[in-house]
């Protein structure tokens, strides 16, 4: 059995992919310049390089993670199974406010975020003081094959 | 042109991060990662093929990240990748992966 987890990318959120390379390596030049010095020494400089060059000329984007161990069943519970689908359908500011809204505890929603973030199941963005809890997914495939 | 990234959990602290960009159905870039999260430094690199500069390759990886192996390879689609990782993991480093 394995798990899929599909995020189709928008443009909103191309648009921010970008913003966070150009804080972190200036320009796409400069990272066309460390990744030309340094060649195959760092995959992630020469993955970010061609992603951001394609993203640039207008390259459609989808990110999927999947999981074909059974690990991920430790993380799976319906109340963390409630957490993602409330976050694919809906926007939070903080995790106190994702409490409230599911009605529940906010230690134990913050543990459940942890353990989701963990497996990139949810993304945790620091917004001035809170964590603004995000979903990573649009879709979740279970695929019964070998 | 579509560029899909994915990340496949292979064990626990094992995964294949895979980047493959595609135009027309043509393949025009792909990078195939072997990575593994070793404690307290992160995730580093084990393997990685990829036809970066066109030319289609598998690299090899020290514990410390730094390449030590780079040979050529017949061109490797991300199912390819995975079930190779997925039967051999960390034994690839003690393999000649290009004849796989």
């Amino acid at each position: 059995m394995k798990i899929k987890i599909i995020k189709k990318i928008n443009q909103q959120e191309k648009k921010n992919i970008i913003e966070s390379w150009k804080k972190r390596y200036g320009s796409m030049s400069s990272l066309q310049h460390k990744v030309g010095l340094s060649k195959c020494s760092s995959p992630e400089d020469v993955n970010t390089y061609i992603t951001w060059k394609y993203l640039a000329s207008g390259a459609e984007m989808e990110e999927t993670v999947t999981f074909v161990n059974a690990d991920i069943f430790d993380v799976f519970s319906p109340k963390r199974g409630e957490i993602l689908e409330y976050l694919a359908n809906n926007e939070v500011s903080s995790i106190r406010e994702l409490a409230t809204k599911l009605r529940r505890n906010y230690k134990n929603v913050y543990d459940d975020l942890k353990a989701l973030n963990k497996f990139e199941l949810v993304e945790l963005r620091v917004v001035g003081r809170a964590l603004k809890p995000c979903s990573s997914a649009s879709a979740v495939e279970v695929i019964l094959e070998e | 042109m579509r560029i899909l990234k994915q990340k496949v959990w292979v064990h626990k602290n094992e995964v294949v991060e895979s980047l493959t960009v595609t135009e027309g159905g043509k393949v025009k870039f792909y990078s195939h990662t072997y990575m593994v999260k070793e404690g307290g430094r992160g995730w580093v690199p084990y393997v990685k093929w990829d036809n970066w500069d066109r030319q289609p390759h598998v690299d090899k990886y020290d514990s410390s990240g730094a390449l030590v192996e780079q040979k050529h390879c017949p061109e490797k689609s991300a199912e390819e990748a995975i079930k190779l990782v997925k039967i051999f993991r960390k034994n690839l480093m003690t393999m000649d992966i290009s004849q796989l």
